[in-house]
């Protein structure tokens, strides 16, 4: 199985051969995507051909005939709601007006506590199911990259005893931030930096009603861990300077490590040597959908 | 915490265009087949086709042969992380099998035996140490040492007594305190040429295909109603002020939850004034006269103007009156901006408190924009 995790810079995969009941990683890495990763692109002639272009650069192992795909994608291509109750159709006709509306299906997946709802465009979606076909792949999934990521601490880390946590995606592009209570996903934000500013783009749940001050002070990183308490980080950038070192000073702040628990075959754990904390914790969607091994 | 399992892949995905409300209601499980839904998550293996199951099944044998070959593997260890007992799950699929036990967690017995150990050396610390007060420095208490009086001229002398009193009494004379209120109009007037400017020194800024609608108040927040020819434009126009520092803050809330690819939204900005507060004298002038210069530059600037509202207010400063006047001007962005230079010099003492621009949804480019400028007139009584 290749497990894929596409965001706006970076497409990461990790493939994994299945021995009997266990899954050994074989190999992971990570590719530049040469294109932007909104909607507009892909209503762009050439899309399917660029997808298509970049499925191909992935790695190929003959010999271990891979030939299934799962996909993960960035908070660009989908849009979620929490909600305590089923968002009626009307409201959705509100949020996203008539024409794009029209456009998008949606799912409605049931949590501890509410709902979540996910809007996606089903044309992108045929898009890379057709050209993962077009490199001989079968596209069995395709779901949201951060939940993958709250599924990866939720398989990792014995969260039960914390009144309250959160998990942080720090990303160049767009930043995403999941609040739990009680082990509850109870509020979901998704925020850019821009020149160090901070934009709050989707804001839903249950979120206090200071954060975008929060988020506004140039102590950004220690008011979130005042306010929202233990935070489980990853990153999706690659930069010179590691991006999560200013989280690094508190007490619990939690660079994740999304290979604990996975059987690594034994030539690629070398590598990991070489890689940092931060650098590591770039897998983390993408080894997010691989049920680990009890610990 | 319960896994969330997501495939937008399956076929059971409701199309928005299509659902009725109700539709959408009565697809909410129920907790019976919440609970049976849960209970399909832990035994099936979901996406995959019962043809493909029995293919799985299949080479299962020759994956037991296979595994003699399989390269040593390992697994990484955590050392704070603590095995618990292996339990075997069903991988293919995506990672759709049963959520592993918890890990990090530490049996109930090691907390008690650690919450003990707490208790003891607590107990311990307690009479042990000296008392906390007896731990803090008090600080000590200053002094206050007698000191002559000294000058730097030597009051003794009678010359250099005068002279200093000559000093003193030239610096008295110069200095000038302005009442409170007119300081606080002075800084007003500063704020009132910075709203009046922003306006065109963003209009620079906005890329081909924005259409906008901006209001600006004095509380030194701007909002812009925006709409786009197409995705993208928004990102471009928040890069381009935010590069050039022209907000302190801006954020961006698109009406269809689709950030950057919506092409409807507004823009909230917070800025700082900049322009200094100016020295020297305050005109006084009567709205007829104000409303006569104010025709004339719009005159100036081939503009079209017409005053409406025009009411008397509450002024700050005493022995003055206020006149708050509602001007609107129809032009180009370019006319507009050179209209507001030569309403910049008419020597009145006044306060421009809101502005507001834009087109009507009816009219587009090139019709004029409309200007609307809400003024507060200062005249001595």
């Amino acid at each position: 199985m290749l497990y894929l995790s596409l965001n706006p810079n970076l497409l990461i995969y990790v493939a994994s051969r299945q021995i009997q009941e266990d899954e050994i990683v074989e190999d992971y890495g990570k590719l530049s995507v040469p294109f932007a990763v909104d909607r507009s692109f892909f209503y762009q002639k050439d899309a399917l051909a660029m997808v298509t272009a970049l499925f191909q650069s992935l790695p190929h192992y003959p010999s271990m005939s891979w030939e299934e795909l799962a996909l993960s994608l960035p908070p660009t291509l989908l849009t979620y709601t929490l909600s305590p109750e089923p968002i009626p159709q009307w409201i959705d006709r509100i949020r996203f007006g008539e024409t794009y509306i029209e456009a998008l299906s949606k799912k409605n997946y049931t949590l501890e506590k509410g709902y979540l709802t996910i809007w996606y465009d089903p044309k992108i979606l045929d898009l890379f199911v057709q050209a993962a076909k077009n490199c001989g792949f079968v596209l069995q999934k395709i779901t949201s990259g951060f939940i993958n990521a709250i599924n990866a601490i939720n398989m990792i880390y014995d969260t039960k005893n914390y009144d309250k946590f959160s998990l942080l995606k720090w990303d160049s592009f767009y930043s995403e931030l999941a609040l739990f209570k009680k082990n509850i996903l109870t509020g979901y934000l998704c925020f850019r930096i821009n020149q160090s500013k901070l934009l709050p783009l989707n804001i839903n749940g249950d979120i206090p009603e200071n954060l975008s001050e929060i988020l506004d002070t140039d102590n950004l990183t220690e008011n979130l861990y005042k306010t929202l308490g233990p935070i489980f980080l990853y990153s999706h950038q690659v930069v010179d300077s590691d991006p999560l070192e200013p989280f690094k000073k508190f007490g619990f702040c939690e660079i994740i490590n999304p290979w604990t628990g996975l059987r690594i075959d034994t030539k690629q754990r070398e590598n990991f040597s070489e890689l940092s904390s931060a650098e590591r914790s770039l897998w983390t969607e993408t080894a997010g959908f691989i049920t680990r091994e009890s610990l | 915490m319960k896994k969330i399992d997501v495939n937008l892949l399956e076929n059971n995905e409701e199309s928005v265009s299509k659902d009725k409300d109700s539709e959408i209601l009565s697809n909410t499980p129920t907790d019976q087949e919440q609970q049976e839904d849960q209970n399909l998550q832990f035994s099936e293996i979901p996406s995959v086709s019962e043809e493909k199951l029995e293919k799985t099944e299949e080479p299962s044998q020759e994956k037991k042969e296979k595994e003699e070959e399989t390269p040593h593997t390992e697994t990484i260890k955590t050392s704070d992380l603590k095995r618990g007992k292996k339990e075997k799950s069903t991988k293919k699929g995506g990672g759709n099998s049963s959520k592993p036990p918890a890990k990090k967690k530490k049996g109930p017995n090691i907390l008690f035996i650690v919450l003990l150990v707490v208790i003891v050396l607590a107990i311990l610390v307690i009479f042990t140490f000296p008392k906390f007060s007896a731990l803090v420095k008090k600080p000590e208490q200053v002094k206050i040492a007698k000191t002559t009086e000294f000058s730097i001229v030597p009051v003794d002398e009678k010359e250099a007594r005068d002279t200093l009193a000559q000093i003193r009494s030239a610096l008295e004379q110069g200095e000038q305190v302005l009442p409170e209120n007119i300081s606080l109009l002075k800084k007003q007037l500063a704020e009132s040429k910075d709203r009046l400017h922003r306006l065109f020194i963003l209009s620079d800024h906005f890329p081909k295909g924005l259409f906008w609608s901006y209001y600006s108040t004095s509380g030194g927040f701007e909002l812009f109603e925006v709409k786009a020819r197409e995705p993208g434009i928004f990102e471009m126009f928040y890069n381009r002020v935010m590069k050039n520092n022209l907000f302190n803050t801006l954020k961006f809330y698109s009406y269809d939850g689709k950030y950057w690819d919506s092409l409807e939204g507004v823009f909230v900005g917070t800025y700082s004034s900049t322009t200094p507060i100016e020295k020297g004298a305050l005109y006084s002038m009567n709205p007829d006269d104000f409303i006569a210069y104010v025709a004339y530059s719009a005159q100036t600037a081939k503009i079209n103007f017409t005053d409406r509202n025009s009411k008397p207010g509450k002024s700050v400063i005493p022995r003055t009156k206020q006149t708050v006047l509602e001007l609107t001007f129809y032009g180009t962005i370019n006319q507009l901006e050179r209209f507001v230079e030569e309403f910049s010099k008419i020597p009145a003492t006044f306060t421009v408190s809101k502005v507001i621009a834009g087109r009507k949804p009816s009219e587009q480019y090139p019709d004029p924009l409309k200007l609307t400028l809400f003024v507060a007139l200062y005249e001595k009584m």
